[in-house]
């Protein structure tokens, strides 16, 4: 997750752009910032699954496991100079932006909450779809510095890299490399006009099937496609304007499955034009 | 190495028009999740839904919310390969219960649906001619349970609307024994009729969920008729602290206050009696305990005998009640390896005061899934009714 808390971080919320650990072009640090309390941030994920004990006898039985999604424990403090705490007007000034890109966050319905970095030697990566958690009132300590704890959560159990990726597996079967760490679930884009299709991960064999037959099922043209959200489980046409409409009654929901990308190749076959768009992820 | 433990089979549930338009799934959204099989009895399924969350709360085209009590079915299908589906499915009903509560910031949607059996409790009975019945009832003679039930439906359909219950042979539809004669009197319903049809001890019913978006008209569930539903599953055992040690809780409860071993039942209103039907084995262990009943609405003596023999069967050692909660994973898997019906081999070792080592039927499957999509069967309600079968 997130090991090296002294490089600029870039906080983007409703409310806007919020530098922290702000940097010039040579690397040196531009006052007055945001930064970090690294001995009090910490990101992470929790594990799931269910345990019950073995009858009369020793020993446990172990159900699947989950992970939840990933929540980062934050505690930021406004700085004036390298030695000089804010205080005063700029205390308040900076304290009152902060707390208007929490607030943001907080009711943020669009979506567009996000936090990025770029650890040493890596591409940026990114803590998407964040909203507001628990979040304390400002304290002051050792009389000088003030600091604000809150909690940022993701419904993902991955952060991603920033960059993101297309592969086009059109009608044959391809391998998408994941070098991250975890299980990514993919937006994929199928482009009209078909009646069916069918998307199969040949390495974990599972099938996405699609049929304009079924009903209510709409029909994708020429101009449209359809975009299947695995991670959400749904699937939306998108028709030029855009105008989006349900797809999902199209899906076989007795073969379909919602399947991830995971680490390493990913052998993929497809009677379609189908476009992934991935983004490496890291647990 | 023998056998692993069953992986629990993942679940999917998912809201559709009754024109079987897929409307939403509730996948990464419901919580509480239960289905409960029940032999001759409505298939239910529960579960939990964020009211505030667009996938159950935008209105539809028709202008009521995704989730909406009446005029949708809910689909569950499980992941487990039966027949030849990834996903099987294994409930298909109308949500009937849609209950919404908020306390403070959160609002909680509850659901129940039931099979489309719980429907035919709101039809009435009617002849092939689709006139209801008289003072007089309406009276079939010589005929099996089979055909009767399969009337009952057709008629409702005709004349009453969608069942949404093939009748067809899609399902299996085996012959069963002929009653005599039996009644239904005037405002007695469908669902009623059929219970009364199982009561006899002349058949079982089972409603098979189906998935099947292409035939017209839309059908949710198979019938399908048995003299005595379920078979011996000989690989399937149960046992509380004795090898296999797959059953985490167990219940053996025996009641005596509703021991019944003389049985005389009243056909009609103010009717005569059947015969006195008697267990004479019962009597000589624990005396005489005599039931007497009264049948106003079935005018039939034939079908007030056979439930009175049914009624013996299963009553005459009083009520034997024994409930298991078997270890997820280890036990073996519901709706694969036993339905209800069955007869699956059950154990205790005397540190339950009786020792098992019985066979008993299933009556009842309650399915539970956990948020972690973990299925596990949280009390299996068995039946110590008499069984005729092989």
């Amino acid at each position: 997750m997130i090991y090296e808390w002294d490089g600029p971080f870039l906080l983007t919320t409703p409310f806007g752009f919020l530098d922290i650990n702000e940097e010039d072009g040579s690397g040196n640090p531009v006052f007055p910032r945001y930064q970090w309390a690294p001995v009090s941030c910490s990101v992470g994920w929790q594990s799931r699954l269910t345990r019950s004990e073995v009858p009369a006898a020793d020993g446990s039985i172990l159900g699947k496991g989950f992970a939840s999604g990933v929540e980062a424990q934050l505690v930021l403090e406004p700085w004036e100079t390298a030695e000089q705490p804010a205080c005063g007007a700029l205390l308040t000034e900076m304290m009152d932006e902060l707390r208007g890109h929490l607030f943001a966050l907080l009711k943020d319905t669009q979506g567009v909450g996000r936090m990025t970095w770029t650890p040493t030697g890596y591409n940026t990566r990114m803590i998407d779809d964040i909203q507001l958690g628990p979040i304390d009132n400002p304290k002051i300590i050792d009389n000088v510095r003030t600091q604000q704890e809150f909690t940022l959560d993701s419904p993902f159990p991955y952060t991603m890299q920033e960059l993101q990726q297309e592969e086009i597996i059109n009608n044959t079967t391809g391998a998408i490399g994941m070098s991250g760490t975890a299980w990514f679930m993919p937006v994929i884009k199928v482009y009209g006009p078909f009646s069916t299709f069918s998307i199969s991960h040949d390495d974990l064999g599972v099938v996405i099937e699609y049929d304009d037959s079924l009903p209510g099922a709409p029909t994708i043209g020429a101009n449209d496609y359809l975009e299947i959200d695995t991670f959400r489980n749904v699937a939306t046409k998108v028709a030029p304007g855009p105008v989006l409409s349900d797809g999902i009654a199209g899906i076989y929901l007795n073969s379909s499955d919602f399947f991830p990308l995971v680490p390493g190749l990913n052998n993929i076959t497809t009677d379609c034009d189908a476009r992934f768009l991935v983004n490496q992820a890291y647990m | 190495m023998g056998d692993r433990f069953y992986d629990s089979p993942d679940w999917r549930f998912a809201i559709t028009t009754q024109e079987l338009e897929t409307i939403t799934l509730l996948d990464r959204l419901a919580s509480n999740r239960t289905v409960t099989v029940t032999l001759n009895a409505p298939r239910i399924h529960e579960g939990q839904v964020p009211s505030d969350n667009p996938k159950v709360n935008i209105p539809w085209t028709d202008g009521y919310a995704y989730l909406s009590e009446g005029d949708r079915f809910i689909f569950g299908f499980r992941r487990d390969g039966y027949l030849g589906d990834t996903w099987s499915c294994r409930f298909a009903g109308i949500p009937m219960l849609v209950a919404t509560s908020a306390q403070q910031d959160n609002a909680v949607t509850r659901y129940v649906a039931y099979d489309p059996r719980q429907m035919m409790f709101k039809r009435p009975v009617r002849d092939a001619a689709g006139v209801l019945p008289t003072s007089d009832g309406l009276t079939f003679t010589a005929q099996t349970g089979r055909d009767i039930l399969i009337a009952l439906l057709d008629a409702s359909e005709t004349y009453d609307g969608p069942t949404f219950i093939d009748t067809t042979s899609s399902g299996e539809l085996n012959d069963t024994d002929v009653i005599p004669e039996i009644v239904f009197q005037q405002g007695c319903t469908v669902g009623e009729a059929w219970a009364e049809l199982e009561a006899t001890g002349t058949i079982d019913t089972v409603l098979t969920p189906i998935w099947d978006v292409f035939t017209a008209p839309v059908k949710i569930v198979w019938l399908e008729t048995y003299p005595q539903a379920g078979i011996v599953r000989d690989s399937v055992h149960m046992a509380w602290d004795k090898p296999g040690r797959n059953v985490i809780a167990i219940d053996n409860q025996r009641d005596g206050s509703g021991r019944e071993n003389a049985i005389r039942y009243h056909y009609g209103q103010g009717g005569d009696a059947a015969a006195t039907i008697d267990d004479v084995a019962s009597q000589a262990r624990f005396g005489t305990y005599f039931a007497e009943k009264f049948f106003p609405g079935q005018t039939a003596q034939a079908a007030v005998e056979l439930m009175a023999e049914k009624a013996l069967l299963a009553a005459t050692l009083g009520k034997r009640t024994v409930v298991v909660s078997p270890s997820p994973q280890r036990a073996k898997q519901p709706l694969i390896d036993y339905l209800p019906g069955d007869r699956i081999a059950v154990a205790a070792s005397a540190n339950l005061l009786e020792a098992m080592d019985t066979t008993q039927r299933v009556l009842s499957i309650p399915i539970q899934i956990d948020d972690n999509g973990t299925e596990s069967v949280n009390g299996l309600l068995f039946t110590d009714e008499g069984w005729v079968g092989s």
